[in-house]
């Protein structure tokens, strides 16, 4: 099934030099249905030859594209790249289509301790339990486990503790373009 | 207290003190450390199941809070306010509070930013997209094969052996050490002009202890890079090569 699609999109991408906008956003169309998760930019630079500008314009036309035409899937910008994904409306359909997909989601502990992680990174497990004041090893497990942070070196201090990070999977699973989306640290209060 | 939460429905003490400041409608600035640290104790106590892994923090808290408490209480201190001679050690109830106050306004926006990503959390588990199965899942790739390949290979060769087990036989003598193992298999790779078979290795090897002593040994050498294990494809058999001119002989 795959085999005939990527030749498919090598012969095309053999000829995108004479190719005009409308091609090229069927070959993007065609990359993002078979790649499932994000492509980066870069990588679609790397495949088409072309560039990063006009990739990014016919991307802009096409994500519009389907949003005018109200289709259930969209294209989005997501952890540095592009996805095609299926709209949230559509849910509930999708649940039912494949019944068991009972996704957990993260605890206080380990959202608390993301949160951290991710407007302050890099940083040690001393720093994150100096804020949140109270032992953090458990989340810092899960979080790692679910691959949202990794180790990301190691502090030049005493010990040298690990240092650690927000990895690709984080901005996925938040749905962040990058790191700048971050909700904004604000001082108010809660309710 | 009014009503009852649990204790392991906080996530620290801060998140506590923040719940009792804005149940109270306080303000974080102002906060009348007295009457807070009340319903702080008062509520510690009414925890009956004590969750040992978290309560001491919690109780360290309390005792904060006391202190600042206490410190509150002594009388204003002009006898020492501009001298140097003043006791560093107790610090100033002011002191301490505005400490606490900056602890609590910091964790508070983490508390709120990660309130912020369980919404953006649940929105997400409404967009799908398609699962390609890829072979990114990282195995434990040793040199170019997978420790799974190796071991349902070991698999084979241990099954191949049973039948020849030696009933006769009580006392399992362990034959060689790992070490000697690792030094006879290099050898034997490096006297080959070509690689030698995975199964070649374990040909002498009559028991499971043998067979398991020669695998930990060829797990070794790959560890210090002292050999490779490759397989063309999937059926090919798998073949090991000395490390230091490898690619040569397998360019053959």
């Amino acid at each position: 099934m795959l085999l005939p699609l990527f030749e498919l999109i090598l012969v095309m991408t053999e000829r995108l030099k004479e190719m005009n906008e409308q091609e090229l956003s069927k070959v993007l169309e065609a990359l993002l249905f078979v790649a499932g998760k994000e492509i980066k930019l870069e990588k679609l630079v790397d495949v088409l030859q072309l560039e990063e500008k006009v990739i990014q314009q016919a991307l802009f036309h096409l994500q519009k594209e389907y949003q005018r035409a109200q289709r259930g899937i969209q294209i989005r910008e997501i952890a540095e790249g592009y996805q095609m994904t299926t709209i949230p409306e559509v849910a509930p359909y999708l649940e039912k289509l494949y019944k068991s997909v009972t996704t957990t989601t993260l605890s206080s502990a380990a959202l608390e301790t993301l949160a951290i992680i991710a407007y302050k990174q890099p940083l040690t497990r001393a720093e994150i339990e100096r804020i949140r004041g109270v032992k953090t090893e458990k989340p810092l497990n899960t979080l790692l486990e679910k691959g949202l942070i990794r180790e990301v070196g190691r502090k030049e201090t005493i010990g040298k503790p690990i240092l650690y990070g927000t990895t690709n999977l984080f901005l996925q699973h938040f749905g962040l373009k990058d790191l700048t989306r971050l909700p904004p640290l604000t001082e108010g209060k809660f309710i | 207290m009014d009503y009852q939460v649990k204790l392991d429905s906080f996530t620290g003490p801060l998140d506590l003190l923040i719940h009792l400041i804005e149940k109270d409608e306080i303000d974080i600035y102002d906060i009348p450390i007295a009457k807070i640290t009340e319903e702080y104790i008062s509520y510690l106590a009414t925890i009956e199941e004590l969750d040992l892994d978290n309560i001491s923090e919690f109780m360290l808290m309390a005792l904060d809070l006391l202190q600042i408490k206490a410190a509150l209480l002594l009388p204003e201190s002009n006898v020492y306010s501009s001298e140097d001679d003043y006791p560093e050690e107790m610090g100033q109830g002011e002191d301490l509070q505005q400490e606490l106050v900056e602890r609590l306004v910091e964790y508070r926006k983490f508390k709120k930013a990660a309130q912020t990503l369980c919404e953006w959390e649940n929105l997400q588990k409404n967009i799908y997209y398609r699962s390609v199965q890829e072979e990114e899942t990282e195995e434990f790739v040793l040199g170019e094969i997978s420790i799974d390949r190796l071991v349902a290979q070991l698999q084979k060769i241990m099954k191949k052996k049973e039948v020849k087990k030696d009933l006769t036989r009580v006392i399992i003598l362990e034959e060689f050490t790992v070490e000697e193992r690792m030094e006879q298999i290099e050898r034997m790779v490096l006297a080959s002009s070509v690689p030698i078979e995975f199964n070649q290795v374990f040909l002498q090897d009559k028991n499971r202890l043998a067979i398991i002593t020669s695998f930990l040994a060829l797990l070794e050498l790959i560890k210090l890079k002292r050999i490779k294990v490759q397989q063309v494809d999937a059926f090919a058999p798998i073949r090991i090569n000395s490390c230091n001119d490898g690619k040569a002989e397998r360019n053959e």
